[in-house]
């Protein structure tokens, strides 16, 4: 009797063991955002400041003799709108969107009407920052919020969302939007990025965790400030930068790429570094004609 | 082995106990009432499983929603582990309520936006602002600047730039980058008492106390 107690109470025991690893099992499978195909993700990151997902900054310092930059954009100089309104949230979507519109904006000024987009001054044009005629770029963020349905049904908006806000958006202006896709085997391809901000097409970047960077480089001794974010986030790059630094014997002792960024959020002068903290889910370029 | 032998060798195996009259499994077998022990167990095993399988389905449905809804920030900030909202404000109201609080830049520009931090932790105490300001002249094209109670978290290293200067009173620490087509200058100082951060975009670059110099109107006392 109590030989069989033992072996009943061992099965019963087993069974809910093997019960409670599946079910542990089961969230991890359906909760991994990297696995996750971008369109059903929320890119939701409104923090305007380094949140408690963050541990502040690490540092990276880089002391050379010589350096050699290679850098490439769709245009030296980008908006950098971001949401000013406090009565909404998780509005990075919605300013990616914004700053596309405002780069296209100085060619189509239909697109955004009234805003003061920018100016020419020696042979560079500039874009002028959120505080020129904020009222009106705060309003197409607030549009946007809603044609992309921000927020519904969960936090955040989908890049489906972000691409069918965008496209209604720019159809009301008898417009149209297109995209092409810049990835390559799950990886940012600098080639086709190229390829893009050569024809001067922004991209939009959908980010499941992701890094706003700093520099410093004076006294040939460079340093980075990297702060992560473990947050979904959506940003749009504008540019490419790569770094090489060579010791005084002329080897090459570091390298660093990165992207210039409208980062969507109120903070300015950061980077997006390649190779850096986060995930790249998926990064398209934009065009409106 | 000879048949002599085998044959006494089975005669005594003939001979031995009976099957199934004294082994210890057939004792227990004659003294239990077996169907009703085979069914009590499974019922309850069945019953356990049922229950577990109900939390674990429960489980497997909610944590990973509770888990993909990544960063439900509902719009908080967090400044030095402080927790904070933004709040809009005209920056004329800025002015007039916090000219003898703060040193405010008084360059001229087209347009200003403000904001205030404003504690969530602490009854909505106002702890900083921040200002963003087109000026667009011949030096600047944009300014924007926080000043807080508490260090700024995202601009914390602003505060390790490797470029120092005396600007008045105040001892300045400030980075320069060459961006395509101007020039970003990040400055901090500190008044003992509230941490300055201004981020200030020039056409060319320009000495820093220059920099300061026109932002600041000197009657104001900085």
């Amino acid at each position: 009797m109590n030989k069989l107690k033992t072996v009943n109470k061992y099965a019963l025991a087993f069974i809910l063991l093997a019960v409670f690893l599946i079910a542990a099992a089961l969230p991890i499978f359906a909760a991994n955002p990297i696995e996750a195909n971008a369109d059903e993700m929320a890119f939701c990151d409104d923090l305007s400041y380094l949140d408690g997902t963050s541990n502040g900054y690490t540092t990276e310092e880089i002391k050379y003799a010589t350096k050699k930059e290679t850098s490439f954009f769709a245009h030296p100089t980008f908006p950098d709108y971001y949401n000013t309104n406090s009565s909404i949230s998780n509005t990075c979507a919605n300013s990616a969107g914004a700053n596309v519109l405002g780069y296209y904006n100085r060619y189509y000024s239909d697109l955004i009407p009234g805003n003061n987009v920018g100016a020419i001054r020696g042979d560079m044009y500039y874009y002028f920052p959120m505080a020129a005629s904020t009222s009106i770029k705060q309003g197409v963020i607030n549009t946007l919020y809603t044609l992309m349905g921000t927020n519904t049904p969960a936090p955040g908006t989908t890049q489906a969302q972000f691409k069918s806000g965008m496209a209604s958006y720019v159809k009301g202006k008898n417009k149209t939007i297109t995209y092409t896709n810049v990835m390559s085997n799950s990886k940012f391809s600098v080639d086709k990025a190229k390829a893009s901000f050569d024809k001067g097409e922004p991209i939009i970047l959908y980010l499941s965790g992701y890094n706003l960077t700093d520099y410093q480089d004076v006294n040939s001794v460079y340093k980075l400030y990297k702060y992560d974010f473990t947050a979904n986030h959506m940003m749009v790059a504008y540019g490419y930068s790569k770094i090489e630094y060579y010791d005084s014997s002329s080897k090459l002792v570091k390298t660093i790429e990165y992207l210039h960024i409208a980062a969507c959020k109120s903070e300015t002068g950061f980077v997006y570094l390649l190779n850096g903290y986060g995930t790249m889910v998926d990064a398209e370029a934009a065009k409106i004609s | 082995m000879d048949d002599k032998e085998f044959d006494k060798l089975m005669n005594s195996y003939v001979a031995g106990p009976a099957k199934g009259k004294q082994s210890d499994l057939q004792k227990f077998r004659a003294s239990q009432p077996m169907q009703k022990r085979t069914r009590q167990m499974p019922k309850l095993a069945w019953a356990a499983v049922a229950v577990v399988l109900v939390v674990a389905v429960s489980l497997a449905i909610v944590l990973p929603i509770t888990l993909t809804d990544k960063a439900p920030d509902e719009g908080m900030r967090f400044l030095d582990e402080k927790d904070f909202n933004r709040q809009d404000i005209d920056f004329s109201e800025i002015q007039s309520t916090y000219v003898g609080t703060y040193l405010l830049p008084t360059v001229e520009s087209f347009e200003q936006t403000g904001q205030l931090f404003v504690s969530i932790k602490n009854a909505n105490k106002v702890f900083g602002v921040e200002v963003s300001s087109f000026v667009y002249d011949e030096n600047f094209i944009d300014v924007k600047y926080a000043i807080t109670d508490y260090r700024y978290k995202s601009y914390r290293h602003f505060e390790e730039a490797p470029l120092s200067e005396v600007w008045n009173t105040y001892n300045i620490k400030f980075n320069r980058k060459d961006v395509s087509g101007f020039c970003e200058n990040q400055i901090y100082f500190t008044d003992g008492k509230y941490h300055y951060y201004l981020m200030v975009n020039t056409f060319e670059e320009m000495p820093i106390n220059q920099v300061l110099d026109l932002l600041f109107d000197k009657k104001t006392g900085a």
